[in-house]
């Protein structure tokens, strides 16, 4: 009997080492495989399993159901497969596992990562090896210093210049004179402030409070009673999720009123809504923004499918850009019917794309369609309020008093 | 260093074995997948890590948790001086940085003793963290910095080397009337004083030594990351992976040391891409297991093995 077992056992390792040792990648084509390192656990996790995992797996879903994706180079339609590896929210982790996609697992195409810092690191990684990425969570002017760099890499979220200066508008259309910026001490709050704070100075807004808190901070009333002294008609607040529960939850206790109430990142998510109730947070302003009332064809179904599939609302920003940048992959590789990363990369680096976002174009890397710059919660939906063009409602001034 | 006294096979077979495994080493890469080279990237930062780390740590028995701090040095020296100077000079000044900082901090900290010093070394880490990300908001105005990227064989290459340098220095040590005295101060500091060691000087120094490879090899690592920011270098993981990878490897010895951080660093590894979803429950149900019945390391084990062998054959 225990003969037999060890017999079995060679015969197991014999095989393990033969499924090791030659993967059936095969060269008969029979699937598009994608691989993405991205948070599983660590701080950027909650905002990767909001804006990125659930869109990744329902464009694969959804893909699949049609049959994949038509190449013409196959003459038949191949199933996506997709790897998710964890990253731990580390740098050193997700570049060795981006490189363990390319060169073990041999992926056919790659999906960016969550959050700035990661793009930067896996950026010029996936860009060495040749693999377009269309990044839906980095908005960072620095980009621009490297984008020339870094050619198979594409900024699709709006930027600091475009959304600071649509601020800036919003501000001056409501008269604004007086305003307090604070912001959060790490590359998104200061990136923002930097291009928001000289663009007040050129209209005229008076910054009486201009000043940045740590990262991670737990209670930042001592600054927020001082604003509420300097009685300014407007709080800008550069602020990332916690910070932003954090300050929306202070300032109601200590009824802090200002004319307009704009936060960073964070107010966009459904959650923000829920947590304080759509009646408390009608007026408040915040990064983004994205609904389905857009006019571009799909926005609607893709809210319909998403709340359908995971039973809760996709995030009115990065969400609805996750998803169009996997439809951009999928138009991409069906215009030029080849998974030929150059040539893939040659026709999203000129063609316009069709997406829930809107017609999508890049030049020199960066998405110049852009959804709508802020958003406004009214009556429970996160509305479009500027850029001017694109509003989806009429902006609320002055914002309610909290109840 | 090695004194003419000592009978001959003990030093050679230590010296052909490594001189083996250096030859090796040097080309293997030709003759490797590519990723494996990345791998193996990993394990030699790990194992400079832990091996500096009980240079220091293992025999004197002061638990530092100042390697983020020495590491993270590095890697700001490789980002801010990377695209100024060669790859080599930012190696050798993440080292030499290091070094300065951890006299410094030797110099400061070392009459704490237990509890108190770690608790120390770990607000160090916490401190530099801190201190840098000021400099960055106020001063430069921006957080993360951009590294000059190097390919991975050349990282390969200098991760070698300071592997190589790290296990030189640890042996030498180990094996001088240095290593005896360190021995010495962790069992007894006032006796070693007492017969005539000066023993604040050796312990900083010991301290500032065990402090050069770790900057050099973040000066290095730094380069394969392309982006860092302060919470990135100074990653408090860095300073408690050393020390659970010595205590799972086996602290007194350095062949254990070397065993916990290349099965850490192999097991997170098949861990994390095997089983992302449980990975953190199963690598801490292995840590506690290990620890809990290998009280040793794994280099225990061969020691137990033996025993209960004995024990065996008396029976």
């Amino acid at each position: 009997m225990s003969g037999m077992i060890k017999q079995l056992r060679v015969v197991f390792i014999l095989l393990a080492v033969l499924v090791v040792a030659f993967p059936l990648t095969g060269y008969c084509k029979d699937k598009i495989l994608i691989g993405t390192a991205i948070s599983l656990s660590g701080p950027y996790a909650p905002g990767a399993g909001m804006t990125q995992i659930p869109n990744y797996k329902m464009w694969v879903e959804e893909v699949n159901a049609k049959g994949g994706i038509y190449v013409k180079e196959y003459g038949k339609r191949l199933p996506v497969e997709l790897i998710i590896y964890d990253d731990k929210s580390d740098i050193g982790t997700a570049v060795k596992l981006v490189e363990k996609l390319v060169l073990e697992d041999k992926v056919d195409l790659l999906l960016p990562p969550w959050g700035t810092a990661m793009h930067f690191a896996v950026g010029p990684v996936a860009n060495k090896y040749g693999y377009p990425l269309i990044g839906p969570t980095i908005s960072s002017e620095k980009l621009r210093k490297v984008a020339h760099k870094i050619p198979y890499f594409f900024g699709i979220l709006n930027m600091p210049r475009e959304q600071g200066a649509a601020l800036v508008d919003l501000l001056v259309e409501f008269g604004i004179k007086k305003v307090a910026l604070i912001y959060v001490a790490d590359a998104y709050g200061i990136e923002w402030t930097a291009e928001v704070s000289p663009a007040l100075k050129a209209k005229g807004i008076k910054a009486v409070i201009e000043q940045s808190y740590p990262l991670g901070a737990k209670d930042l009333s001592p600054l927020l009673k001082k604003i509420k002294a300097a009685n300014v008609d407007a709080l800008l607040g550069m602020s990332y999720p916690p910070d932003t529960f954090l300050i929306t939850a202070q300032s109601m206790g200590l009824k802090l009123n200002p004319k307009l109430f704009y936060l960073g990142v964070g107010v966009a998510f459904p959650v923000y809504r829920d947590k304080f109730g759509a009646k408390a947070v009608e007026g408040v302003m915040g990064a983004g923004a994205w609904n389905p009332k857009l006019p571009y064809p799909g926005a609607k179904e893709y809210y319909d499918r998403h709340v359908k599939k995971w039973n809760k609302e996709p995030d009115r920003w990065g969400s609805a850009f996750a998803y169009a940048s996997l439809q951009i992959l999928e138009q991409a590789i069906e215009k030029t019917g080849t998974l030929d990363r150059k040539k893939l990369r040659d026709v999203i680096a000129t063609e316009t794309f069709p997406t829930v976002i809107g017609p999508v174009k890049f030049e020199g890397g960066f998405n110049i369609q852009a959804p709508g710059e802020i958003g406004q919660w009214q009556n429970g939906e996160f509305e479009v309020v500027a850029g001017k063009p694109k509003r989806t409602a009429k902006p609320i001034y002055p914002k309610p008093a909290w109840p | 260093m090695s004194s003419t006294n000592n009978p001959a096979p003990k030093w050679l077979f230590p010296l052909v074995l490594s001189f083996i495994i250096i030859i090796l080493a040097a080309v293997i890469p030709r003759f490797l997948p590519p990723y494996t080279i990345i791998s193996l990237n990993d394990i030699f930062m790990y194992i400079v890590l832990t091996v500096s780390w009980a240079v220091f740590s293992g025999p004197t028995r002061y638990i530092s948790l100042a390697s983020a701090a020495f590491f993270g040095i590095g890697i700001y020296v490789s980002a801010v001086l990377g695209n100024v100077l060669p790859f080599l000079a930012a190696i050798a000044l993440g080292g030499l940085a290091s070094f300065l900082l951890a006299l410094l901090v030797g110099l400061s900290s070392l009459r704490l003793r237990g509890m108190y010093f770690t608790i120390f070394t770990f607000g160090l880490s916490e401190l530099i963290r801190h201190s840098v990300l000021w400099w960055e908001v106020n001063i430069t105005r921006t957080v993360g910095r951009l590294v000059v990227s190097v390919d991975n064989i050349t990282v390969y290459y200098a991760m070698l080397t300071i592997v190589l340098l790290t296990l030189a220095m640890a042996y030498f040590i180990k094996n001088s009337k240095y290593g005896l005295a360190l021995l010495a101060i962790g069992e007894s500091e006032e006796a070693t004083d007492h017969i005539g060691v000066n023993v604040n000087a050796l312990k900083i120094l010991a301290f500032a030594m065990s402090a050069v490879f770790m900057g050099a090899a973040g000066a290095t690592m730094a380069t394969r990351w392309t982006y860092i920011d302060p919470s990135i270098a100074f990653n408090p993981l860095f300073s408690f992976m050393p020390v659970l990878m010595a205590i799972f490897g086996g602290v007194h010895r350095i062949y254990g040391q070397i065993i916990g951080a290349t099965a850490l660093t192999l097991l997170a590894d098949m861990l994390l891409t095997k089983f992302p979803y449980y990975y953190n429950l199963l690598y801490g149900i292995i840590l506690v297991a290990v620890i809990l019945f290998l009280p040793q390391g794994l280099a225990g084990l061969r020691e137990r093995m033996s025993k209960w062998r004995k024990h065996v054959l008396v029976k």
